[in-house]
C-alpha cells in the first residue's frame, strides 16, 4: 500500500425520487482510498452500498459532492472522457457476474481492451493470461451459460482486471456464491490486490471478506462510518 | 471502440443462440417484412415499367418518333415536305424527314376473306409487308396476292355489295411482327407511291415523319422543330403553320393513365414497406430491452454513449440492410424467372402486347434499397435514445 490516493470522494449525497417522496440514501459520505488499499463497505440490505459504489465508479451522478479518480474529477468531464476514465482506471465486479451471454469467457474478458481500442491480438493475450491466473484456462471457449456461478464470478474478476485498472469496485462479489466458491473468489481478490498494488473497494455482507480488508467502513442511515469493531451486518 | 468489435457486438446481439427465441424470430420477421416491401416495390416498377416501355417501343418501332402535320388534318405535299426537311436540317439530332401516307382501307386475300386495315406508305419503305395477324386472317403469305381498296370511297349498293373506287392488287413481300397486336392485326405497309396511287393522292401526304439520332430526346427535338416551324410561319416565310409533335404524344392519355396507375400502386406498396419499418422498430426496441443490462455492463467497462449509439445503428443497418438486399436480390431473380421461365401471357387485343415483359429497374431499385436502408438506420438511431438517456447504473439495476 502506498500513500498515493487513487480515489477521493467528498461529501457525496445521493437520493432516489423527487419532492416529498425523495429518499436520501447517501448523506455526505466521504472516502479516500490509497493505492493497494483494500476497503470493505458493510451495511444492511438497502443501506445504499450499491448506490455508493455506483457513484464512486462514475456510473451514477451524485446530487452533491465530488469523486476524484487518480487526480481527475470524474463528474467535471464529458461523457466520453468519463467513459475512458472508467475504462482505464476502474474495474467493476457485480454481485451476479453479468457476463455477456453471447460471448465466450475469453471474449468477455477481452471486452474492456477492445472497448479501449486495443488490438484484438493483444486483447486476447491479456485475457488468456488473466483467465489462466484465475484458473479458467480450460474454460476459455465456453459460454457463460455453461459455467458455474463461481467460475462466472472469477471470469468477471478477470474482466475487471484486464485493463490493469487503478482500482476495482466490487459489489457483493461473493454474495451469490456458496461457501467454497466464496472463499476461492475472496482469496483470489486478495492475492490479485497484493500482486498488482491495486485498490479494491468492496460492498459486502460477508464477515470473512470484510475482515480480510485493510479497512472496514460501515454505511448506516446514509452515513459512512469507520467500523472499528468489524461488526457483521 | 474498434469498429470490428462494434459490428461483432451488434451481430451477436441479433443472431446469437444465447438470445431468446422470440428476439430471433422477431428479427427474422422484421427482415422478411423489409425484404417483401422492397421486392414488391421493385417488381412493381419492373413490370409496370416493362409494360409501358413495350407499348412505347411497339409504337415507336414502325412510327417515326416525330410527326409533322398540317393544320386541321389537311394534306401536305412534296413541296411542304421539302420545306420541313430544310428546317429540320438545322435542328440538332434530327437525321431525316420522310413523307407519310396513312389511310384506312379494305383488304382481301384468299377467296372469301376481307378485312378492314390501315395502309401506310412511308418514304423509307419499298416493299409490301403485312401484319402477322392480318396475314393469318386473310390466309396469305409472302408471294401471295392481296387486293386493297380505299375505304374512303367505298359505298354500299342497294343490293348490299360494297362498291369501291379503286382496287390495287399487290404481292406480299413479307409478313411482319410490328410489335403491337393492334398493328399486327391491321397494318399493311406499302411503298409511298403505291399508297398515293391507292388513295389517289398525287403528290399529297398525310404527314411527315422525322427520325432522330440515337440518344436524342424526341420530345426536345419535336419542341425545337415545332418552334422553328412556327417561327418560319410567323415570320412570313411560310403560309401554313405545320406543327410537330413527338409521336408518343398521340398516345399521351394512355401513358398518363399508366403513369397514374404506377404511382398509385407504388404508394400502396410503399405502405407495406412502412409497416415493415414499424415492425423493425419494435424488433430493435425489443433487442435493446433484451440487452439493456448488457449495455449497462458495457458502459461500466468504458463504452462511450457514442458507441452505444453506433451499436444500435449497426443493429438497424444489419437487419434493414440484409432485408433490403434480400428483397433486391429476390426481385431481380423474380423478374428474370418470369421473363425466362414463367412468361405472363396477355390478350393482345386488349393489352396490345402478347407477353408482359419485366425490365429490372436498376435506378429505381437502388433508390428503393438505399431509401429503405436509410430509414432503417434512422429508426435504429431513434431506438437508441432510451439506452442513451438512462444512466449505466439504471441499466444495471434492471433485471
Amino acid at each position: 500500500m502506498s500513500n498515493t490516493t487513487v480515489l477521493d470522494a467528498r461529501d457525496l449525497w445521493c437520493s432516489y425520487g423527487t419532492g416529498e417522496t425523495a429518499i436520501s440514501v447517501i448523506r455526505g459520505a466521504s472516502l479516500k482510498v490509497s493505492r493497494g488499499e483494500v476497503v470493505a463497505v458493510t451495511g444492511p440490505s438497502g443501506s445504499g452500498k450499491s448506490t455508493l459504489l455506483h457513484a464512486l465508479g462514475l456510473l451514477d451522478r451524485p446530487e452533491g459532492g465530488t469523486v476524484t479518480v487518480c487526480g481527475r474529477n470524474g463528474w467535471s468531464m464529458g461523457g466520453s472522457a468519463r467513459a475512458a476514465l472508467r475504462n482505464r482506471s476502474i474495474g467493476f465486479v457485480f454481485q451476479f457476474h453479468h457476463l455477456l451471454e453471447e460471448f465466450t469467457l475469453l471474449e468477455n474478458v477481452a471486452m474492456p481492451c477492445l472497448i479501449s481500442g486495443m488490438g484484438a491480438k493483444e486483447a486476447r493475450e491479456r485475457a488468456e493470461r488473466l483467465l489462466e491466473r484465475v484458473g479458467l484456462s480450460h474454460r476459455m471457449s465456453h459460454f457463460p451459460s455453461r459455467v458455474s456461478g463461481g467460475e462466472g464470478q472469477r471470469t468477471a474478476l478477470a474482466r475487471a482486471l484486464v485493463m490493469e485498472p487503478d482500482m476495482v469496485l466490487a459489489d457483493e462479489p461473493t454474495g451469490n456464491l456458496d461457501g467454497g466458491n466464496s472463499n476461492q473468489v475472496q482469496d483470489l481478490m486478495m492475492e490479485l490486490a497484493a500482486e498488482g498494488g491495486r485498490s479494491f473497494v468492496m460492498a459486502t455482507h460477508s464477515r470473512e471478506l470484510a475482515s480480510a480488508a485493510h479497512r472496514r467502513l460501515r454505511l448506516e442511515s446514509g452515513v459512512l462510518l469507520e467500523d472499528c469493531d468489524g461488526n457483521d451486518t | 471502440m474498434r469498429k470490428s468489435f462494434a459490428l461483432q457486438l451488434s451481430l451477436r446481439q441479433i443472431w446469437s443462440r444465447a438470445n431468446s427465441t422470440v428476439v430471433r424470430l422477431v428479427s427474422v420477421l422484421s427482415m422478411a417484412g423489409i425484404a417483401i416491401g422492397v421486392a414488391s416495390l421493385v417488381i412493381l416498377q419492373a413490370f409496370m415499367g416493362g409494360f409501358t416501355e413495350a407499348i412505347a417501343q411497339g409504337l415507336s418501332r414502325i412510327n417515326p418518333p416525330l410527326h409533322v402535320f398540317a393544320p386541321g388534318g389537311e394534306t401536305m405535299d412534296d413541296f411542304d415536305l421539302g420545306a420541313v426537311q430544310a428546317v429540320a436540317g438545322s435542328v440538332e439530332g434530327i437525321t431525316s424527314v420522310v413523307g407519310i401516307v396513312e389511310r384506312p382501307a379494305i383488304v382481301s386475300g384468299a377467296p372469301g376473306t376481307v378485312s378492314g386495315a390501315v395502309v401506310r406508305g412511308a418514304g423509307d419503305n419499298d416493299s409490301v409487308i403485312l401484319g402477322r395477324d392480318l396475314a393469318l386472317e386473310l390466309g396469305v403469305g409472302p408471294g401471295d396476292e392481296i387486293r386493297i381498296a380505299s375505304a374512303a370511297g367505298a359505298e354500299i349498293s342497294g343490293t348490299g355489295r360494297v362498291m369501291v373506287d379503286t382496287i390495287a392488287a399487290l404481292t406480299v413481300d413479307s409478313v411482319g411482327d410490328f410489335g403491337l397486336a393492334e398493328y399486327n392485326g391491321s397494318l399493311v405497309q406499302v411503298p409511298l407511291e403505291t399508297a398515293r396511287g391507292i388513295f389517289r393522292m398525287g403528290s399529297g401526304l398525310t404527314a411527315a415523319g422525322g427520325y432522330v439520332s440515337p440518344g436524342t430526346d424526341p420530345v426536345r427535338a419535336a419542341e425545337e422543330l415545332d418552334a422553328r416551324l412556327y417561327a418560319d410561319y410567323s415570320g412570313g416565310g411560310w403560309s401554313t403553320y405545320m406543327s410537330c409533335l413527338p409521336f408518343l404524344a398521340f398516345h399521351g392519355n394512355l401513358f398518363r393513365a399508366l403513369g397514374l396507375e404506377r404511382t398509385a400502386m407504388t404508394i400502396v406498396l410503399a405502405m407495406i414497406t412502412v409497416v415493415a419499418l414499424l415492425n423493425l422498430s419494435s424488433a430493435l426496441s425489443m433487442i435493446a430491452m433484451e440487452h439493456r443490462r448488457d449495455t449497462g455492463v458495457l458502459r461500466a467497462m468504458g463504452l462511450r454513449p457514442w458507441d452505444v449509439f453506433t451499436v444500435s445503428v449497426l443493429r438497424g443497418l444489419i437487419l434493414g440492410g440484409t432485408g433490403a438486399l434480400g428483397g433486391l436480390v429476390f426481385s431481380l431473380a423474380a423478374v428474370e424467372a418470369v421473363n425466362r421461365f414463367f412468361p405472363v401471357r396477355l390478350d393482345g387485343e386488349v393489352y396490345w402486347i402478347d407477353v408482359l415483359p419485366g425490365v429490372f429497374p436498376a435506378g429505381a431499385a437502388l433508390v428503393v434499397t438505399l431509401a429503405t436502408v436509410m430509414v432503417c438506420v434512422a429508426v435504429a438511431a431513434l431506438s437508441s435514445f432510451q439506452p442513451l438517456k438512462s444512466s449505466p447504473s439504471e441499466a444495471l439495476r434492471y433485471e
